[in-house]
């Protein structure tokens, strides 16, 4: 019986990890789109400066767990991420407002489906 | 080149592991769930070993928790027989008293070649003069001959031979082990003298040496160059 106790607290101990990384990955990628979206409102009303500055803080902020995302998530996920973020702050950089609307756009919505993949609702689960 | 291998390892490891949790059972007694188990850890511990893009934890994660639902319904069969019936199913006898019980083999989907190879395979060619013919949970059939079609044995001719017992190995590989040794109460002393019986030197020349229960030996020497 030794066994089943430790094979349920296995899986309870997975369900409450699991859980967890839902909740963690949904915190992160709404924090950084809502970062995002502040710096697209910034930059359409002409302060690039500020836009590229908070672009940067939630670009860091995802490399900063990027030990944690390539351990969690497939890493062609992470990596498109990251390349986004990249083509941001260039487009930012050059401030070239088609480019990163675009750019910006593409981010926000890789980071939103990224927040709904993990969710363990119906259409996830099926 | 190095992921490959570390990845390789862990998962062969982890394995190795839920295989040697599930028990002293050969593939054809395997119950369903453990079955299914050992179908499915292969290809799960295969894709993060070839695919670097996947994380190993999308290999780790579902082999851990497919050992854990295993090891709960092999607990669960063991302590409940209904459950062991939903999970397992029940023998079914196909042949009872010489005579085919054709509603069960149908049940079964047993073709009758297929009764009648398996009776082959064990020397039986008239089914009449099987007794019972049972189609086991794990696809086994057992054969259950009438009283007079079975092999006389010692105890029916009234003579009462001795118990062999099992044989402990002494030395394996040139390799000797004390525990065994001890356990059938035996010292070095003997082992030099069935050593010296042999002509053998040194425990490293020998490549078994078992003693039964009645003290019988068997005795192989190790061949040249191994």
């Amino acid at each position: 019986m030794k066994k089943g106790w430790l094979a349920i607290g296995l899986l309870a101990g997975m369900v409450v990890l699991s859980l967890w990384h839902v909740s963690a990955l949904r915190g992160l990628t709404a924090d950084l789109g809502e970062q995002l979206r502040r710096a697209e409102t910034l930059a359409e009303g002409g302060d690039w400066d500020r836009a590229e500055e908070i672009t940067r803080a939630a670009s860091e902020q995802w490399n900063g767990r990027a030990f944690y995302l390539h351990v969690t998530l497939d890493h062609k996920t992470a990596d498109d991420i990251a390349v986004g973020f990249a083509e941001t702050l260039e487009s930012l950089a050059w401030q070239e407002t088609g480019a990163y609307s675009a750019a910006n756009a593409r981010l926000m919505e890789q980071l939103e489906l990224l927040g709904e993949v993990e969710r363990p609702n119906l259409e996830n689960l099926l | 080149m190095f992921i490959a291998l570390f990845r390789t390892v862990v998962l062969y490891l982890l394995i190795i592991l839920g295989i040697r949790l599930m028990g002293k059972r050969q593939v054809g007694e395997l119950e369903p769930s453990e079955l299914v188990f050992t179908l499915l850890i292969a290809d799960l511990a295969a894709v993060p070993m070839q695919d670097f893009g996947i994380p190993l934890t999308r290999g780790v994660i579902p082999i851990i928790t497919l050992l854990c639902v295993t090891l709960l319904l092999s607990l669960l069969t063991m302590r409940s027989i209904k459950f062991r019936a939903f999970i397992c199913g029940r023998p079914s006898i196909v042949v009872r008293d010489g005579k085919l019980c054709q509603q069960e083999m149908a049940k079964n989907r047993f073709t009758l070649d297929e009764l009648s190879e398996e009776l082959r395979v064990r020397g039986y060619s008239d089914i009449s003069k099987v007794k019972y013919a049972i189609l086991e949970t794990n696809g086994q059939l057992t054969v259950l001959l009438n009283a007079e079609e079975q092999p006389v044995t010692a105890a029916q001719m009234g003579l009462t031979p001795k118990e062999p017992g099992l044989p402990a190995v002494i030395i394996s590989d040139g390799r000797l082990l004390e525990d065994n040794l001890k356990k059938r109460g035996l010292d070095d002393k003997w082992l030099e003298k069935q050593l010296a019986h042999n002509h053998v030197r040194r425990v490293k020349d020998v490549f078994i040496l078992s003693v039964d229960e009645q003290g019988t030996v068997f005795f192989a020497k190790k061949e040249k160059g191994k």
